[in-house]
């Protein structure tokens, strides 16, 4: 799928917002698991990294969002 | 200002003065949408940057080349090593400029990399599983060589980078 940069800018904006506001929703269905959110909704999910790789391929979106979702805070120092 | 690390900028304002690009605060990480475009690979993917003030350079995670469709094998070693909390450790290094564009409605700002953008690799001697848990938690980052370009607001739930005029 061709997307413009503009296109895909909006979409990621998007996505991006949509899982700020929906975090706390996902961290009680999609606990431990891979999603790709694109659109503002999730188009997959799988525990297995390879698989959502595998997934997006199929997709072929230069927006889509590959998260883990983690309800266990974790301590991370950059 | 944009010399650091061969840093190249240009932004295309319609009549607006202040650049400002809009990011989100999610699980307690402030993060930004950049488009990445690898020119010499022809590859290129809208990005989520974890701001980190805190990073002197910026680097792109191996699961986000990935997903680009590229393979950090590819990429060189860097001479000089890297030190975070966990150590010292050796990055892989992009070796082709990388044009890093922030956008907002109609409004773009691109910064060229010239100087090549850091891969945050895991390494090959981690198990599987070990693997695994490093690329869910591993992000790429937004560092000081680009923060330095714009003013930074962190709020609760938003993050804005404007760029001065």
């Amino acid at each position: 799928m061709k997307q413009d940069i503009a296109q895909i800018f909006k979409a990621s904006c998007d996505n991006l917002k949509w899982l700020e506001k929906n975090y706390d929703n996902l961290k009680e269905n999609y606990d431990s698991k891979w999603i790709i959110v694109q659109n503002r909704e999730i188009v997959a999910s799988d525990s297995n990294y390879e698989k959502i790789v595998s997934a997006m391929k199929k997709i072929d979106s230069k927006s889509a969002l590959v998260e883990y979702v983690q309800s266990e805070q974790v301590a991370m120092f950059f | 200002m944009c010399n650091q690390n061969r840093l190249r900028c240009s932004s295309n304002p319609k009549g607006c003065l202040t650049l400002k690009f809009i990011g989100f605060v999610i699980n307690k990480q402030p993060r930004i949408p950049v488009f990445v475009e690898i020119i010499a690979h022809h590859k290129s993917r809208a990005v989520s940057f974890v701001v980190d003030s805190g990073a002197t350079y910026s680097a792109i995670s191996e699961k986000e080349l990935e997903l680009m469709g590229l393979d950090s094998s590819i990429f060189p070693e860097e001479k000089k090593i890297s030190i975070g909390f966990g150590g010292t450790f050796r990055n892989r290094i992009v070796n082709c400029p990388v044009h890093m564009t922030f956008g907002s409605d109609e409004q773009k700002h691109k910064i060229v990399v010239d100087g090549g953008l850091k891969i945050i690799c895991i390494s090959p001697d981690r198990k599987p599983e070990e693997r695994e848990k490093m690329l869910q938690l591993t992000p790429s980052i937004l560092g000081m060589d680009v923060l330095c370009n714009f003013n930074v607001h962190i709020y609760r739930r938003r993050i804005e980078l404007e760029l001065p005029e």
